[in-house]
């Protein structure tokens, strides 16, 4: 008897502990404050910020990579973290801590190969816990809309506030008229070079005489061969100028939902044949460059202010030292005005934190103080015209990286020539293949119609229903 | 008297029914439930359209009809194919030799079991983490380009580029294979091998025979019914290969695509932009593939007992 007891009692703990699993959390339903329609304008309709308020005890933020989540934890007033220590020794910023009362939670996932949208899809489709997401330009249109992220005007984010910020920035992020995401930075991208190679090759690291022998692609062809000549890669990658490329594209990826190749890709890839094939420059993984940032090998790179701390190099304990460290960069506009990339912060459409998420949107890209520490100890290039145009005529400002030359002329001029109208919700997979592809090609692995072939078919794969 | 004891009999398999619950429930709800839905949706055109989804709207076997007329299934089914060969011929050749020192006692070897632990250890490896190092160990920059370039077998400053070559890209994946997987091989056929009687052996010794011919005439013709379910236990796992060239190639299947197995183009289906329908078709042809293949592993091990 006794030992019926204790089966029947085993098995239904056993049974029970294998239920407890199915307990869904669903009680957390709280909706953020109705605000009824949104008119058509910037922020949407803007309500009290006071009337705001946090019911949830955990802010979770979706990122790819520790960029934001870096300067998050040194510039948000009221952090409270702890460094911990990555397998090669170095310290570097957690994943979680705190914000005031509010536990933080980072969850990251790596953007390649579709990876940090598939983890943005699984959120938003299971309602999980997610109070602020980054996006980039590259598949910004498909989480800013309605029912995914919050307009800003239901943050208490007012168009007054927003007026400040340069216009492409909320381009990006704008679905029918109303703004769903907000960036503290611009990306305007222009041709770093190398000065000591500049001096030697072409007499002179002066950024206008740089900037009139590659004024134009044919022109950037011929100082390639000049470079080729005295022992020097002209680019890292081939994929380097990529960007430069794919912004000048004046018709989108798909059309009449087939897939479309723009002009200007197909110069890139013209030009990245011919340069392959003398040797001016290298196939391969752009973020794999290294030699071009530690040895003089190369004469330049193409790249935003981000790239400046966030790939060259530029890391004092590090033991190589950089050619960024010794600030041996200089910086001119290009063959093409151009921009890379770009990070938008969203707030999730079912936030429970929303008076925190308001506050982090707004402390993080519109606190003038926040983003002037990110110009001046970040690199970073700030969305605020008032104070890029400030930085810009600021003969005491430069950038330690560059020898001291400032790049916000150069850069703001680049934003005002910045036209993101013929994105696509997809462009990540698009941009992603076709280098891939298109590198084989280079290589000579794949002749160019199966190469393009090949890019045909994996973006097919990626985006079902093409035609 | 025989009702009581009947009795008893009943009560005792209601407990084992109910211990059983767990698994069941488990499997039901994880294995069965997926596996009818990924059969169901293979018959619809259902895949993912931004945040949203396009369908499902019935599409009869579409979803086959172009996976067949497609050169794509063919082409990733060789890619697998010869990956899966080319780490499995050292794996077996250097497994059987292995494994025929280590049950052989007249040897001797000392600390045997020290030895069969170190083998097996690659299999402990995470595989992603396995190829994780060896896309470091090969990549243009790294050391094993070092070694060659100052062993002066490549010119400085022109390492060779491994993941650029059909063949050193898919040889790297079956080398791969073959060590995380010949110590797996070895302990089966040891066990194979140690099943075989002795008396044989000592029978053939007496008889003169070289050790040679001990291998070839006695172990391997007894040792045919575990070999064959070595080799397709193998190749199921082939079929599956998926971790080791992924990571290798960053899940671009390069060069040329002769590195993309059957579930990386499953993979490349739903990741993106999930495609439901073409997936789920692509898993039935796997689960087929499969299917028969563990038939004939089946068949093959019953029939030992006859």
């Amino acid at each position: 008897m006794k030992k019926k007891l204790l089966s029947v009692l085993l098995s239904t703990a056993m049974v029970a502990a294998l239920l407890a699993g199915c307990n869904k959390k669903a009680e957390e339903s709280t909706q953020p404050s109705e605000t009824g329609s949104i008119v058509p304008g910037d922020a949407g309709n803007v309500v009290d910020v006071e009337t705001l308020e946090d019911t949830g005890d955990t802010l979770t933020i979706y990122v790819w990579n520790d960029e934001w989540k870096d300067f998050f934890w040194q510039y948000m007033p009221g952090v409270d973290y702890t460094k911990v220590t990555d397998e090669d020794g170095n310290e570097k910023f957690p994943l979680e801590g705190k914000l005031g009362d509010l536990k933080v939670v980072f969850k990251q996932t790596p953007s390649t190969d579709g990876a940090y949208q598939k983890s943005l899809d699984d959120a938003i489709k299971n309602g999980d816990d997610m109070d602020l997401f980054l996006v980039e330009a590259d598949y910004a249109k498909k989480y800013t809309i309605d029912g995914v992220a919050l307009p800003l005007g239901e943050l208490g984010i007012t168009n007054e506030e927003l007026a400040d910020q340069f216009a492409y920035t909320q381009q990006v992020v704008t679905s029918d008229g109303v703004l769903y995401g907000s960036s503290w930075q611009t990306c305007g991208a222009g041709m770093i070079y190398n000065r000591e190679i500049a001096k030697e090759v072409l007499g002179s690291d002066d950024p206008d005489t740089v900037q009139a022998a590659v004024s134009d692609w044919d022109k950037f062809e011929e100082v390639a061969g000049k470079m080729k000549d005295a022992g020097y890669l002209m680019t890292p990658r081939a994929s380097t100028t990529y960007r430069v490329f794919s912004n000048n594209v004046s018709t989108p990826w798909v059309v009449d939902n087939k897939i479309n190749l723009d002009e200007s890709i197909k110069k890139w890839i013209d030009m990245s044949k011919r340069m392959v094939d003398a040797k001016q420059t290298k196939t391969g993984d752009l973020w794999n460059t290294e030699d071009a940032f530690n040895k003089n090998t190369t004469f330049c790179v193409f790249g935003p202010a981000w790239y400046f701390n966030f790939c060259m190099g530029y890391d004092e304990s590090d033991d190589v030292e950089s050619i960024a460290e010794k600030g041996g960069w200089g910086l001119c506009q290009g063959p093409q005005a151009h921009y890379w990339g770009g990070t938008w912060i969203c707030v999730g459409a079912n936030t429970d934190n929303i008076k925190t998420c308001s506050d982090v949107v707004k402390t993080m890209t519109l606190d003038k103080d926040v983003l002037k520490k990110l110009v001046e100890e970040q690199s970073q290039d700030c969305n605020s015209k008032e104070l890029a145009a400030q930085y810009a005529n600021d003969p005491n400002f430069g950038n330690k990286i560059l020898g001291g030359q400032n790049p916000y002329a150069i850069f703001s001029k680049c934003i005002d020539q910045i036209d993101v109208s013929v994105m696509t919700e997809n462009d990540q997979y698009f941009n992603e293949q076709i280098q891939l592809a298109m590198d084989e090609y280079f290589d000579g692995k794949l002749s160019y119609d199966d190469a393009y072939a090949q890019f045909e078919q994996k973006v097919k794969e990626k985006v079902p229903g093409l035609q | 008297m025989s009702q009581v004891k009947k009795g008893k009999v009943v009560s005792f398999n209601k407990w084992g029914y109910i211990f059983l619950i767990p698994f069941f429930v488990t499997y039901l709800f994880f294995q069965l439930v997926p596996l009818v839905t990924t059969f169901y949706y293979g018959f619809f055109e259902y895949y993912e359209k931004g945040i949203k989804d396009y369908g499902p709207y019935f599409y009869g076997i579409k979803n086959y009809i172009a996976l067949f007329s497609g050169k794509l299934l063919l082409k990733y089914s060789l890619n697998t194919l010869i990956m899966w060969i080319i780490g499995f011929i050292p794996q077996i050749a250097v497994s059987l030799l292995l494994g025929a020192w280590f049950s052989d006692a007249r040897l001797r070897l000392k600390a045997a079991a020290v030895y069969k632990v170190i083998i097996y250890l690659p299999n402990l490896i995470m595989a992603s983490a396995f190829s994780m190092l060896f896309f470091t160990l090969f990549d243009d920059n790294g050391p094993v380009n070092g070694l060659l370039m100052a062993l002066n077998i490549v010119p400085e400053g022109e390492p060779f580029r491994f993941f650029r070559y059909t063949l050193s890209s898919r040889s790297l994946v079956g080398f791969m294979n073959f060590l995380m997987w010949f110590g797996n091989t070895t302990i089966l056929l040891m066990a194979g091998m140690l099943g075989i009687d002795q008396s044989l052996y000592e029978a053939a010794e007496v008889d003169g025979a070289t050790p040679t011919q001990v291998f070839w005439r006695i172990t391997l013709p007894l040792l045919r019914p575990i070999l064959v379910y070595v080799v397709i236990t193998s190749l199921i796992g082939g079929l599956q290969m998926f971790d080791v060239p992924q990571i290798l190639t960053n899940g671009a299947g390069t060069p040329a695509d002769s590195t993309t197995t059957l579930i990386m183009f499953l993979n490349n289906n739903i990741s993106g932009n999930v495609n439901y329908g073409v997936g789920g078709a692509l898993s039935v042809v796997l689960f087929i593939i499969t299917g028969v293949l563990s038939m004939i592993v089946y068949k093959v091990s019953t029939q030992k007992e006859d």
